[in-house]
């Protein structure tokens, strides 16, 4: 909770813009004096007045009314604070101010009523210009990455994000654009513009990614939309003189225009640790009607169930898969497919390194599912508990999975059959460390079963590190550029 | 790749012989080949007849992109990729056949010679009536023909034929076709009755410029006043190529 300040009954001067709303209900006024001051704190009814904002620079005025327009509902000086610490965070969320303070006082002026109450919300508004300079050393390759960034650039909370980086081997930037919606700030539109490039020692295949897109966000009632157009121009290229034959026919260059719709439930209540909620995440991309050469559709899921059990442990069960079908004829690109393996899927084999391959690089396949099943426990005999100890958890996990190509025209049936041949599966045990919010370290010992021919495995230890699922499953979607709200 | 590599390399594709299922990879023929794309793929595609080994010849848009150097054509033997006529030469020697075997040194420095006149003279005549067209869609084909229009623009300002009208490119292509006659006189190849690589790098250069569908038949008529040349293409043509197809 943020400061609130709850004056007595002392004048104090008026500041600040005068947002001209009026008193909706007219109650009895009390009598004055040391008691009544008691009578106002406990349940006495109150009416807000006015409510202010103070410290506006160049963000407009209609955009805040929705967000503390409800503070004047409020009867009596306990909801007061409450919806006065609401309306605080919602200011907050829109990432235009960097402070809100909020001052409750007593009305003056000549339309006063005695139990009339002003708040005041005392902000500091965020730079007109940020900007950020970091160095990355890894990889063979190091790189320098400067972002700037124009937050609240047009007054109704529209941040301009630019970010580039410099490095050895490649050079990538970005560009995007993000408005909300006055009033309904989860309704927000995002336009990007980037050039990224990606190596992928698995495949032996390095990928230039060149494109824009544009994003519609909205929810609608408990679930989260998103709509998406994005045009992307490929290119790939070995990565070696040593590329296997199939990596080397998949290099040139080719047009990718896709409609994308995500719909996704999220009731847990952490993104690393959950301990509760589901998530449920269904995304479809339709590639070829809008121009491009690359013609497909593509559907994936995600399911994560949370449950508490005894001791403070959890029980987390995940589910994930997809499809990919071409459209027309045309074999599919070996950037659109689906991969599957390593740290944040089936623990125990290579990076990507389960499926199709030919001599030693990594194809992908055209459909995959995966899941895990793993109890959370804290560390035993809890050490630093309440502070440092609580970023581990140890976990025992159970991880399955498969990908293959399929043989379309044999129907729903034999696919369901091909996935269900020769499972890749493993089980262990490990120590997971939360980063943050967004990533975790985990060391696991583990041993893998139902390795097939061509897979690639670890020692049975292993130090990794996961981020957050990104958007698009187990596809390689690190070529989209996505940004999250810093 | 290094030098010690790519001789490893050599000595493991000398160990094998010449596979059945040799390919070759060019780009595709109706819209998106280029003059000289095409003249150094017949050449290759001669040089390999008349050493008597099969390769089956390919049309892939990406072509250009698959090949290890960037360069066409390329060819795939077992799981070596080699690409442009000089590589392939020394491949297909490390493999034991070879055209140049018989010459001697003296013969073997005048036909490098020629050859470097043939890529000097004929090529960059060819690069500079660009026909880059593109079997991607829009706006991808614009922008990838525009790169290669100025791809080529700059490697003519380096090689300094930015500035040469098109008269001049066809008087040093007279010059060159002049030289090669010269030398060819009245023999059927060459060097004496064995086609080597000169013979069929200058097949493949000549053979393209007579038979494309181009705008201008400029070029076409002045490789046409030289009759031995012009004879010389059918011979070989008729040898290597037309008993394929019967």
């Amino acid at each position: 909770m943020g400061t609130v300040h709850a004056k007595s009954l002392d004048p104090l001067p008026m500041h600040g813009r005068d947002l001209d709303v009026h008193p909706e209900d007219f109650m009895e006024t009390p009598d004055q004096g040391q008691d009544s001051k008691q009578e106002i704190l406990e349940n006495k009814d109150v009416v807000v007045q006015h409510v202010n904002i103070q410290g506006l620079g160049r963000t407009k005025e209609d955009l805040l009314g929705y967000e503390i327009s409800d503070v004047f509902h409020a009867k009596n000086l306990i909801d007061v604070m409450k919806r006065a610490h609401v309306a605080r965070q919602r200011l907050l969320r829109l990432g235009i101010f960097k402070d809100v303070e909020v001052l409750i006082d007593t009305s003056e002026g000549t339309d006063a009523l005695p139990n009339g109450l002003d708040v005041t919300f005392e902000v500091t508004e965020v730079k007109r210009l940020t900007g950020s300079y970091n160095t990355m050393v890894g990889n063979n390759e190091g790189s320098m990455v400067l972002g700037l960034k124009l937050p609240n650039m047009l007054g109704r909370a529209e941040k301009l994000t630019f970010q580039f980086s410099y490095g050895t081997k490649e050079t990538s930037y970005g560009l995007s654009f993000f408005k909300p919606q006055p009033g309904h700030f989860e309704r927000n539109l995002t336009l990007n513009m980037y050039k990224v490039t990606g190596q992928f020692p698995w495949s032996s295949l390095k990928e230039t990614d060149r494109g824009v897109s544009a994003e519609l966000n909205f929810p609608l009632g408990v679930t989260n939309h998103t709509l998406k157009w994005e045009g992307v121009w490929r290119e790939l290229g070995c990565l070696a003189r040593s590329a296997s034959f199939a990596v080397r026919e998949e290099s040139g260059h080719s047009l990718k225009s896709a409609l994308s719709h995500t719909v996704s439930v999220d009731s847990r209540n952490s993104a690393i640790f959950p301990s509760r909620g589901a998530l449920l995440r269904i995304n479809q991309e339709l590639a070829g009607y809008t121009g491009g050469d690359a013609s497909f559709l593509k559907e994936d899921f995600e399911l994560q169930l949370n449950r508490r059990l005894f001791w403070d442990s959890v029980l987390s069960a995940s589910l994930w898969g997809g499809m990919l079908y071409p459209i027309g004829g045309q074999a599919s690109c070996i950037a659109d497919r689906f991969y599957l393996g390593g740290p944040t899927s089936v623990r125990g084999f290579g990076m990507y390194s389960i499926g199709p391959q030919s001599e030693g690089d990594y194809l992908g396949g055209e459909a995959y599912w995966a899941g895990g099943l793993h109890l959370y426990t804290p560390l035993p005999f809890r050490p630093g508990k309440g502070g440092f100890g609580d970023l581990f958890r140890t976990h025992f996990f159970l991880n399955a999975g498969n990908l293959c190509n399929l043989s379309y025209g044999d129907g729903p049936r034999a696919h369901l059959q091909k996935l269900a041949e020769c499972i890749r599966w493993s089980y262990g045990a490990g120590i997971v460390l939360r980063l943050g919010n967004i990533a975790r370290l985990e060391l696991n010992y583990c041993v893998p079963m139902g390795v097939q021919s061509g897979d690639s495995m670890h020692g049975n230890w292993k130090l990794a590190e996961g981020r957050q699922r990104r958007e698009s499953g187990g596809s390689r979607g690190r070529c989209s550029w996505n940004w999250k709200d810093s | 790749m290094s030098l010690a590599a790519e001789a490893f390399m050599s000595q493991m594709a000398a160990a094998e012989p010449w596979p059945e299922n040799a390919t070759l990879y060019q780009p595709l023929k109706e819209d998106q080949i280029l003059l000289s794309d095409c003249a150094s793929s017949l050449a290759v595609q001669a040089y390999l007849r008349m050493c008597g080994l099969p390769v089956q010849v390919f049309c892939r848009a990406n072509a250009e992109y698959m090949s290890p150097s960037g360069k066409i054509p390329f060819i795939h033997v077992g799981n070596q990729v080699v690409s442009e006529l000089g590589p392939i030469v020394q491949f297909t020697k490390a493999k034991g056949h070879s055209l140049s075997d018989g010459l001697d040194d003296v013969q073997r420095a005048e036909m490098k010679a020629y050859m470097e006149l043939v890529n000097n003279m004929l090529l960059t005549a060819e690069i500079s009536r660009p026909r880059y067209s593109s079997p991607y869609s829009w706006p991808l084909n614009k922008i990838l023909a525009y790169q290669k229009q100025w791809e080529v623009r700059r490697k003519m300002n380096a090689i300094g034929w930015g500035g040469k009208t098109l008269e001049q490119v066809y008087e040093d292509v007279s010059q060159c076709c002049q030289a090669l006659s010269q030398r060819l006189g009245t023999q059927s190849y060459f060097f004496n009755k064995q086609p080597t690589e000169l013979d069929a790098l200058v097949f493949g250069h000549l053979f393209t410029i007579l038979t494309t569908r181009l705008t201008s038949t400029e070029l076409a008529e002045r490789v046409k006043s030289y009759s031995n040349l012009l004879s010389f293409c059918r011979r070989i043509e008729q040898t290597y190529f037309e008993d394929k197809s019967s």
